[in-house]
């Protein structure tokens, strides 16, 4: 009985932490479902980007193998498609069309030289950020969290702006047809720029990395002896004090209100002043932020691989366990997110292990059989 | 019997073109075929995508259910069609591949039952997800499979090797002209109409005698019996199967193949499932010469995913829209003629019962008390008005008579029998629904316990004994406490759920002979004014979806019979004119009036009217007077109006009942109901002090955040 006990303690931290990874990128479906009520299945690929930021800043640059004529070929293209868009609307006048046909094929004769200098530029930024990782792992873990945070808060920003703006008014498959666009940009353009080999990193190359992260953690509850490993308890206490953050932003600040507002009545609040472009950029910023972080965490302190498809399967599960708790609600978001990984880590360790991808959507299914709108979202009875 | 004879025509002349096709492409020269396999293999492919794009427009398109896993249904036919022509050789011909479709197809629409089902209680994306879920379970019990002996020849995760080639141009094309044909019949009827009624409006549609359920329910089924069918095709041209072929990624494909053609457009979705399954394979043979230096796979992918969202940026309706590509104009739209309303026979009322008798319904909403000890009586033929301030439950009184809204207590009885309100099930009912509650909830914890108890235990089972681990969980005290624990939570969440009988839904009590208006308008506003008409007509249709699918002679004439009607009743409300006209285009008063046509399309006994002349002129309020007496009259209905313009209430209704705070506090006649004190004071509030029941000082405040809940 008393090891029983042990393993089921075990595998419910294991699970904890999965699920807390899972949580840390279902709030950013949530949010998003709140404000926009579209389904962004971007989302799991701003994570897979979180991870590969961290490579970068752990291992440098170097290791990112970067295919540069890749890089040329794929910005080529989506300078195409923006050229194109940007003909629609003012396009027919001749003189702006002549500027725009000349501009673009400066950007694109440029784009090889271009495409050195950012890599370059990058290589150098990352050359500093790397060496000034490399001195202990407690700078190059912060440094490594703080990069992922900001550059998927960027990218999330980005992709809204460039791609969801535009057809906000268009409907909400649009949308999500859109965000499948997206999604396959950027892991296909990811494949091509950096290959489809699974990457792993851990911070515990950095100097005094083994004893923070390698070493195990032993807890005693009475008689049970518990063996953790730091690496999964740092995870578990990074995506806590996030959430909390995020929880203090949403409720607490005037943004936090004004984003509220937005997911409540997107036209009320316009009327009632609030500038609803910058919510709903902050929503992305916040979710793409958190996301970003899951990446790193996800990996940095974890033996796993990932490559650059790894976001779907992650995304999906993330995103069912935003509906399991009921979408459009945070602690919703994060109460799915845990019941997932506990489940999944469950079956994992069971002779059931083959049917784990599965087990996400038989427990979804059969809990939205009972509560229609999840765990701790309300059913709402529509007006007539 | 002309209309057979051309159908059967028509039949035999296209099967005679696929077959002659198929001949030519099929020709060989010297043992070598005259066209290129790979082009041929493509074309087959694009064929059986057409019927997967055009099966799930029915789903996605017509009905706005959005599923995101219909690649589940592919395998399962594809699975289940390959198996049957693997284990039986002796159906290795174009026979067995019929009977194999047709197997797989019946099975995958078995599934596609059991997918709908939930559908009975989500909506939009959270029914996507269930739909997404289910293509991933699929997915994952299929890579399983060679854990499990009977099936081990599927072959798992490795993939099910050996299936016979068996479809050609003739077998590819037929299905996919046999989709097309079914779908475009389908959306043609009235049985599509009342698809797209629920895509416009639920509620709408429900209020308007459309089994939501069902119609969500058959939409799936044929859905999948249909991808169940190219799924088997699919198995018998790759003769070779991966459950990692039929994921997530194929079922986003049908889903942009039917978006990006225009949601709801077959024509559309036929396009673009060819253009999106030739171009990459194109895509991949640009691999030549110069470009070849500088050539990788991805591109394709890059290039594809830009494409998307270019053309979801240029034009988010889709490519063709909603609309068809056509080669002819429709025929016999101009049949409406000039002839008057047929008059109905009506089966005579044998009861002398109220037409509708409320007896002390009372609705809460938490702690609010919406509706409270409501008791009004309609007799036959009499036209009543029901006022009242804002927010005094006169909507919702309406709603819990129509079944949108169930009564916490009280009952409803229309020609004095109850269809709503209290009614206790039997004791030896209720007893068998709790217990089979709890056994099912017993059964998930049992489930659950034993995955738990096998994580923490050291079992070493083979994986093709894994039920095994079920018999060994019965022996853990770890499963016990979780069976044990699901059913007493099941038993004490649901006990008071199973107290009272189940109500009318709203669609049954349109076809008891009840039919209202909204008070904000709900019409379907992409569907034309004369479509609006006709979906009303379903609830009371004679044919089946059968005949709908393939257009016999008894849906043409209940069909004519029902555009006939529909003309003669916009004709009397003066809306003829626009019968073509989108809904959503017509001015506000013309709305109005055409929720009226379509509520009485329905065939009412008893018609519910939620502010008719709100947004009317005073011109168009004295017509519509006219029109709803002249529509009692004629039609023998009895009316209830909820109307806040007291001149149209005063001088049309005969009785009058007034509701404030959700009681009734006044009935009479429209002489007496104006002299009423207390109309007076719910209307105009009260002087302090006045008496009349309210205690001194106590003012009532009209201002709208604090009445007590807002129905309107």
């Amino acid at each position: 009985m008393g090891q029983s006990l042990q393993l089921f303690l075990q595998q419910l931290i294991n699970g904890i932490e999965l699920g807390s990874v899972y949580a840390l990128i279902a709030v950013g479906y949530t949010m998003v479902y709140g404000v926009l009520k579209f389904i962004n299945f971007a989302h799991g690929d701003v994570y897979m980007v979180g991870a590969f930021m961290g490579l970068f800043v752990v291992t440098g640059f170097a290791a990112a193998s970067v295919d540069r004529q890749a890089m040329v070929i794929v910005l080529a293209m989506i300078l195409l498609v923006t050229f194109l868009v940007s003909l629609r609307g003012h396009g027919r006048d001749p003189k702006r069309l002549a500027a725009r046909i000349v501009g673009f094929g400066l950007i694109l004769a440029l784009l090889g030289p271009l495409v050195n200098a950012l890599l370059a530029f990058g290589t150098r930024m990352m050359g500093g950020l790397t060496a000034a990782a490399q001195r202990s792992v407690l700078t190059g873990g912060l440094l490594a969290l703080l990069v992922c945070i900001v550059w998927c808060a960027l990218l999330g920003v980005l992709i809204e702006r460039a791609a969801y703006k535009p057809i906000r008014s268009a409907g909400r498959l649009t949308a999500l047809i859109t965000a499948i666009g997206v999604s396959l940009l950027l892991e296909n353009g990811g494949q091509a720029v950096f290959g489809a080999n699974p990457r792993a990193y851990s911070l515990a190359t950095l100097p005094g990395g083994q004893q923070l992260i390698g070493a195990s953690l032993n807890l005693h509850l009475g008689s049970v002896a518990l063996s953790v490993n730091r690496g999964q308890m740092i995870v578990l206490v990074a995506a806590i004090v996030l959430v909390a953050a995020l929880l203090y932003i949403v409720q607490k600040t005037r943004l936090g209100k004004a984003m509220r507002a937005v997911a409540f009545d997107r036209e009320a609040a316009a009327l009632m002043g609030i500038n609803t472009d910058t919510v709903i950029a902050f929503t992305f910023f916040l979710g793409s932020a958190l996301a970003g972080a899951a990446g790193f965490l996800n990996y940095g302190l974890t033996q796993f691989s990932f490559d650059t498809l790894t976001g779907v399967m992650f995304g999906l599960k993330a995103f069912v366990a935003a509906v399991l708790g009921g979408i459009g609600n945070l602690g919703g978001a994060v109460l799915g997110g845990v019941i997932m990984g506990v489940a999944e880590t469950f079956v994992a360790g069971s002779p059931f292990s083959s049917y784990k991808d599965a087990i996400a959507f038989v427990i979804l299914i059969a809990i939205l059989l009972f509560r229609p709108a999840g765990l701790l979202g309300r059913f709402t009875v529509e007006k007539v | 019997m002309v209309r057979l004879i051309r159908h059967v025509l028509i039949c035999l002349a296209v099967a005679l073109l696929l077959y002659g096709v198929n001949a030519v492409l099929s020709l060989e020269r010297n043992g070598q075929p005259v066209f290129d396999p790979f082009v041929l293999r493509l074309l087959l492919l694009s064929g059986i995508f057409v019927t997967l794009a055009v099966s799930l427009t029915i789903v996605n398109g017509f009905t706005g259910q959005f599923s995101i896993g219909h690649a589940g249904f592919a395998a399962v036919g594809a699975y289940v069609g390959a198996a049957v022509t693997y284990k039986f050789p002796g159906l290795q011909n174009g026979f067995g591949l019929l009977l194999s479709c047709l197997v797989g197809g019946g099975v995958s629409a078995l599934f596609g039952w059991l997918v709908g089902v939930p559908s009975l209680r989500l909506r939009g994306d959270y029914l996507a997800i269930v739909t997404l879920g289910f293509g991933e379970i699929i997915r994952v019990l299929l890579e399983n499979t060679d854990k499990i002996p009977p099936l081990a020849f599927m072959g798992g995760a490795v993939g099910f090797n050996g299936i016979p080639r068996l479809t050609n141009f003739f077998w590819v094309f037929g299905l996919a002209v046999v989709a097309i044909a079914l779908a475009r019949n389908l959306k043609r009827s009235l049985h599509g109409l009342a698809f797209l009624a629920v895509r416009e409006d639920e509620i709408a549609a429900d209020a308007m005698g459309v089994n939501t359920t069902k119609v969500k329910v058959t939409a799936f089924v044929l859905a999948a019996f249909l991808a169940g069918a190219a799924g088997c095709l699919y198995a018998h041209n790759e003769q070779f199967l991966l459950p990692k072929s039929f994921n997530f990624i194929m079922s986003i494909m049908l889903v942009v193949m039917v978006v990006l053609g225009g949601l709801g457009s077959i024509t559309g979705a036929t396009i673009t499932a060819i253009v999106l399954t030739a171009l990459p394979e194109f895509l991949r043979n640009v691999n030549t010469g110069l470009i070849a230096h500088y050539y990788k796979d991805e591109y394709r992918l890059v290039a594809f995913a830009l494409l998307l969202v270019l053309v979801m940026l240029l034009r988010p309706q889709g490519i063709l829209g909603r609309g068809e590509l056509t080669l002819f104009r429709r025929r016999g739209e101009e049949e409406a003629g000039t002839g008057s309303l047929p008059l109905e026979e009506r089966e005579q009322r044998s009861t002398g019962a109220d037409t509708l008798r409320c007896e002390g319904v009372t609705k809460r909403f938490g702690g609010l008390v919406a509706v409270d000890d409501f008791n009004i009586y309609l007799r036959p033929g009499e036209l009543v008005g029901l006022i009242g301030p804002n927010g005094a439950g006169k909507t919702t009184a309406f709603n819990l008579l129509t079944g949108v809204y169930e009564p916490t207590s009280g009952a409803v009885l229309f020609e004095g029998a109850q269809y709503e309100g209290d009614r206790p099930y039997p004791p030896a009912r209720r007893a068998l629904l709790l217990a089979w509650d709890t056994l099912l909830a017993a059964l998930g914890g049992y489930i659950v316990g034993t995955v738990v108890f096998s994580s923490i235990t050291d079992l070493n089972i083979a994986p093709t004994q894994l039920l095994q681990v079920f018999a060994i969980g019965a022996h853990s005290g770890v499963v016990w406490a979780f069976v044990v624990a699901s059913a007493a939570l099941a038993l004490a969440t649901t006990r008071h759920r199973r107290r009272n009988l189940p109500g009318l839904k709203p669609y049954q009590c349109s076809h008891l002979g009840l039919a209202r208006t909204f008070q904000n308008i709900r019409l379907f506003p992409d569907l034309t004014v004369l479509e609006n008409v006709l979906v009303s007509a379903y609830g009371r249709r004679r044919t089946n979806l059968f005949s709908a699918l393939f257009q016999t002679a008894g849906m043409a004439r209940e069909e004519r019979e029902a555009r006939a009607r529909a003309h003669a009743l916009l004709r009397e409300f003066g809306l003829d004119a626009e019968a073509g006209e989108q809904a959503r285009n017509l001015p506000y008063g013309d709305q109005r009036r055409l929720e009226i046509v379509r509520a009485l399309m329905t065939r009412p006994k008893l018609l519910l009217l939620d502010e008719p002349a709100a947004g009317m002129n005073p011109q168009e309020k004295v017509e519509l007077m006219g029109l709803i007496r002249q529509v009692r009259d004629e039609y023998d209905l009895t009316i209830l109006l909820i109307e806040h313009d007291m001149k149209l209430v005063m001088g049309i209704c005969e009785r009058i009942y007034v509701l404030d705070y959700g009681r009734i506090i006044a009935e009479g006649t429209p002489e007496e109901i104006r002299r009423n004190p207390k109309v007076i004071a719910a209307y105009l509030g009260e002087e302090f002090g006045d008496a009349d029941g309210v205690p001194d000082g106590e003012q009532r405040k009209r201002d709208p955040q604090i009445t007590p809940i807002r129905t309107d």
